[in-house]
This record gives structure tokens, C-alpha cells and sequence, in this order.
């Protein structure tokens, strides 16, 4: 080991860019060097002599600072992010690590803390997360902008029973023979009708809504049987089938409901174009739910089209890649970023000239979520 | 069947017209039922094409109306099929939101009307009554030119020379010149051909033999 003497070390503590702190075995400030002074806004003279308890900031509870307290004075490394609080009143996020240093007889005589200022970084990634979820949000309204002529479609159908109900309704009360009971009837079936255009229309207000993440435990076959319900007069229009097949118990994944509606919408979406303009044989498309996995859920979308092409397998999950007329050609980067953003993995899973299969899996839990 | 017969004139059509509804939106076919009734035609709704198709008879007399984007057998496709197989009923288009494209192409086969959902039920109503009638006449014709066809099947070869030139205007004298024989000839042939086409005059002949044509 090169000697390197005292005041090397010292001049090393002193120009560190992490905060340091040294303090004695009951927590008195002995040593902070410049990066604490100008991450907390103390001063030497202001700390040295105090407990460093005035760091704290609250936010985390005396139970959470019991627990570091146990860890080090037994003589463990605690390494873990603090909410601390500056002398202004400003609170930031620390990553710190403590380290308790032992004399010649073995007892624990002085703590050594080293810190860094997490703000930046984790205001960093709440930009990416809001940026991403701004873009998934555009990607919603570019395929909802896609499929408006089946959705005015969707909502029509009611609205015309609707007025065709009332108008007879008028004719029957213009009537001499006023018969209550096609009235009651008529009108019944109003109400029925204008709460099925309002629930299409509430559907879509929550799909096209631009909000943060909500994460919850979510049924993936309820969310597939709503996307289906989406795309049926799509689906039905081109003559396509469409089977959901669920293996397991109910496929709970822990999950933000909008952004996997998202997902699947694109990935079904995707494979109607691939199948459409086959023969009727091979029109169909097969989503598939399987909760028998350990700690994960998996939904595979199986179609039988032509494959997707070699040249450009590489490239379907890359942003603004993409071989139609109309679309931005964001779905299955979008979709991909989401699936990650949900601690899972989305892939093309098998690829051959009589059909592919898009595959994602989602944890079943938060705690699952971290996983590797 | 037997209900139906009943209803039927000696000339074999279905007399008591019938409103069809062919919408695979069953809230929209059971609206136009309230409303067809409410004016008191008889009316029948379907999901889809081919149950219209194994319920229709030819001599059915009505009209049809018709949703053309429908899953299955589209409502263009059923009227290329009514097409081919000369079933008569006219054909009254009724299109969702953005289907006006798909219309048109089915005015250009011959629909009789189109509206666009949602519709005036005044509008849909008068489309209907002014359909059913124009399908009497049309069946009326039809049965007609049959029986024509029927009857002007009984004529001799020679006949049907001398009848070729009665229509065409030429006197008994033309044609007895024409075909080298005596008028007494011609006129015997004459009255033969109206006895058997049941026409009193050469003017009805004239009518009845293109009626057939």
C-alpha cells in the first residue's frame, strides 16, 4: 500500500465532493468538510459539538432513525437515502452511507457519514417519467384519432335507436289511443340506450384522460374484455374473431389500468392489419392470459397472418418506424417503454410466415415490481 | 306457409305488405319495429342478412330496410344476391356515420332510397309507403307479364308470324301479302290469337304482347 500521510488525507476530505460528517460514538459533530457546509447551508463552527440529529427532517419517522441507530451501533455499514433538511428549511434527498469506526480495543469510537444530494437525479427522472407518460398520452389520442370513424359509428347506433324510440313515443302520445305501456316501453328503452352511448363515451374520456400513473391490482381479463368491446365494431367490420383464452385464477397484475388498455389496444390493433385481407381461415386473432407463472402474469396476442417481415423485424418496436399509411408509428415503442416502465418485458415472442405472437408479462405485485 | 297463402290473391302475390328490417344493431331494428307498427304496417326484423334470405318469399310485396355495414354478408353484398335472383322488394339504405361512401354504391345497384342514421322518422315512414307502392305495381306487372308469356306460349308457328306483323301496325291485307296467303286467312288467324290471349282489340294485343316481351 503507497504512504500517503495525514495531511494528503485531510486535503482529500476536504476538496470530496460528497458531504462528510465525523462524529463520536454518541453522534456529536466532530468534522464536517465544505460539501456539507454547501449542501446544508451549516457552517463548521455553527455544527461542530452538536448531535447531528438536526438534520432530520421529519419526514421520516423516529422509528425509521431507531432502526439506522440499532444497525451502526452494532457495528454495521448503513447505506439507504435520507430526507434531510437544510438550515433554510429546504428538504432534499440524501444518499447516504454511515460507517462506524472502531478503536484498538474494538469499541465503536466515531461515525463516519458520506452524502450526496439525490434532488437532481431524482428530479431527472421524474422529467423522464413525466415525459414518457406525455408521450403515451399523445400516442392515446393518435390512435383514438385513428379509430374515431368506428367510434362515431359505436355511438351513433344508440343515438339512432334513441331517436327512433322518442319519435315513436311522440306519435303514440299525438295518438287517440294513448297506450301507456308503448310508452313505458319506449321510453325504457331511451334510458337503455343513452346509458350505453354515455358509458362508450365515458370509456373514452378515461382512455383519452392525461394523468399521472395509478397503479393498483388490476384484472387483465377485465381490461382485455374492455379493449374488445373497444375494437368489436372494428373487428367486425373486417370480419375478424377474436378469442380471449385465461389460464390460471384471475390474472391480477400490479398495473396503471389506462396505459395497459394502451398497450393491448396497440397490439391488437397491429394484428388486425396483420390479418386483414386474408383469406377467412385466417382471420383470427387469439389473446392469451396465463397467471400460472411465478410472481408474473403473461398476455401473449397470437395472430395468424404473414409474419412480420425479415427487413424489418429489427426495427417494429423503434419510434416512428412504421409500414402504414396513417399512424405515427409509436404504438410498439410505446407500448414497450409502458410494459417497462411496469417493471415487465414486452417482446415479439415468435415470428413465422403463418403468424406471430406479441408477448408482455406484468408482476402480480408491487413487492414483485423491483424483482430482477 | 299456410298463413301466408291465405293472404294471397289468385295472382299468387302476398298481398298484406310487410316491412323488412335487416340491422345487425338489434336496438335500432326494434326501434324501426315501434315505429313501422305505430303506423300500422306489418313489420319483421333481422340481425343479419342470411336470416332475412332463408325467411324471404319472392312474392313477398313490402320493402326493405336495409343497414349496409353489417358483419357477415353486407348489405351490399344482399342486394348484388337480390339482384341476381330477381327478388323485387325495393330497397330503402339506411348508413351509420361514415358509411355515405358505401351508400352511394348502393344507389348506383338500384336502392331506392338512402338515410343516414340517425334518421326523421317522418322521412323513414314516407320512404316506406311510397316503396310498398311502387313494389304493388312492380309485382302486379310481373304477374301480369306472366300470364301474358302464358298465354301467347299457345300459338301456332303460323300465328305467330301473322301476330309478328299485326304488331308491327300492318293491315290484314300486309300481312296477307306479306306472307303470300288470302286475307280471309289473316283474319282467321286474327281471331284465333285474341281468343286465345284474351284480348278484345288490336290494341290491347299490341299491349299484352309487349307486356310479355
Amino acid at each position: 500500500m503507497p504512504k500517503i500521510n495525514l495531511r494528503q488525507l485531510s486535503s482529500a476530505l476536504e476538496q470530496a465532493a460528497d458531504a462528510v460528517t465525523i462524529t463520536d460514538d454518541r453522534c456529536v459533530v466532530e468534522y464536517v468538510n465544505p460539501a456539507f457546509e454547501s449542501l446544508t447551508g451549516y457552517s463548521k463552527e455553527e455544527v461542530i459539538g452538536k448531535q447531528a440529529y438536526f438534520i432530520r427532517s421529519g419526514v421520516q419517522d423516529k422509528e425509521f432513525h431507531g432502526r439506522i441507530w440499532k444497525q451502526i451501533s452494532s457495528g454495521k455499514v448503513f447505506r439507504g437515502v435520507l430526507i434531510s433538511c437544510r438550515k433554510d428549511g429546504t428538504i432534499y434527498h440524501e444518499e447516504k452511507t454511515i460507517t462506524p469506526l472502531c478503536n484498538t480495543k474494538g469499541e465503536i469510537s466515531h461515525y463516519i457519514s458520506t452524502g450526496h444530494d439525490l434532488t437532481q437525479r431524482l428530479k431527472a427522472e421524474e422529467s423522464i417519467r413525466q415525459h414518457q407518460a406525455e408521450l403515451a398520452h399523445v400516442a392515446r389520442l393518435s390512435t383514438l384519432g385513428e379509430m374515431v370513424s368506428e367510434i362515431a359509428h359505436d355511438l351513433n347506433q344508440p343515438l339512432c335507436a334513441i331517436i327512433a324510440y322518442a319519435q315513436t313515443c311522440l306519435r303514440v302520445l299525438n295518438s287517440n289511443d294513448l297506450d301507456s305501456q308503448k310508452l313505458a316501453y319506449g321510453l325504457s328503452q331511451v334510458v337503455q340506450q343513452a346509458e350505453l352511448a354515455s358509458g362508450i363515451s365515458q370509456n373514452l374520456r378515461n382512455f383519452s384522460r392525461k394523468g399521472k400513473m395509478r397503479f393498483r391490482q388490476l384484472d387483465l381479463l377485465e381490461v382485455i374484455h374492455e379493449v374488445k368491446g373497444l375494437l368489436s365494431s372494428e373487428l367486425a367490420q373486417r370480419h375478424i374473431s377474436m378469442d380471449i383464452q385465461s389460464i390460471g385464477s384471475r390474472p391480477f397484475a400490479f398495473a396503471d389500468k389506462v396505459q395497459i388498455e394502451q398497450v393491448l389496444l396497440n397490439l391488437v390493433r397491429n394484428s388486425i392489419d396483420a390479418v386483414n385481407g386474408l383469406p377467412a381461415g385466417r382471420k383470427r386473432l387469439k389473446l392469451k392470459v396465463d397467471s400460472n407463472l411465478p410472481d408474473q402474469v403473461k398476455v401473449s396476442l397470437i395472430d395468424f397472418g404473414r409474419g412480420v417481415p425479415k427487413d424489418i423485424v429489427g426495427h417494429v418496436f423503434e419510434p416512428f418506424f412504421t409500414t402504414k399509411k396513417e399512424g405515427l408509428g409509436v404504438g410498439l415503442g410505446i407500448s414497450q417503454t409502458i410494459i417497462e416502465a411496469h417493471g415487465g418485458k414486452l417482446y415479439l415472442e415468435s415470428n413465422h410466415n403463418s403468424g406471430t405472437r406479441f408477448s408482455f408479462d406484468l408482476p402480480t405485485s408491487e413487492a414483485k415490481r423491483s424483482g430482477p | 306457409m299456410a298463413h301466408k297463402s291465405q293472404m294471397r290473391d289468385g295472382s299468387g302475390i302476398n298481398k298484406m305488405p310487410t316491412v323488412f328490417v335487416v340491422d345487425d344493431n338489434s336496438a335500432v331494428c326494434d326501434a324501426i319495429r315501434g315505429m313501422v307498427e305505430e303506423i300500422g304496417l306489418r313489420v319483421k326484423t333481422y340481425g343479419t342478412a342470411n336470416q332475412f334470405l332463408d325467411d324471404l318469399d319472392p312474392y313477398d310485396c313490402g320493402c326493405l330496410v336495409l343497414d349496409v355495414r353489417m358483419p357477415g354478408m353486407s348489405g351490399l353484398d344482399l342486394q348484388k344476391y337480390m339482384i341476381e335472383r330477381g327478388v323485387t322488394l325495393p330497397i330503402i339504405v339506411i348508413t351509420g356515420y361514415g358509411d355515405v361512401p358505401m351508400a352511394v354504391r348502393s344507389m348506383k345497384l338500384g336502392a331506392f332510397e338512402f338515410l343516414q342514421k340517425p334518421f326523421n322518422d317522418q322521412d323513414l315512414i314516407d320512404y316506406i309507403c311510397v316503396a310498398i307502392d311502387r313494389h304493388k305495381k312492380v309485382l302486379i306487372d310481373l304477374v301480369l307479364s306472366a300470364k301474358a308469356r302464358k298465354r301467347f306460349s299457345t300459338l301456332t308457328r303460323r300465328e305467330r308470324e301473322v301476330l309478328g306483323l299485326l304488331v308491327k301496325g300492318m293491315s290484314s291485307k300486309q300481312v296477307a301479302d306479306g306472307l303470300n296467303i288470302s286475307v280471309r286467312t289473316v283474319e282467321g288467324h286474327r281471331t284465333s290469337i285474341m281468343r286465345k290471349t284474351r284480348v278484345h282489340s288490336v290494341a290491347q294485343l299490341i299491349e299484352s304482347y309487349y307486356r310479355a316481351e
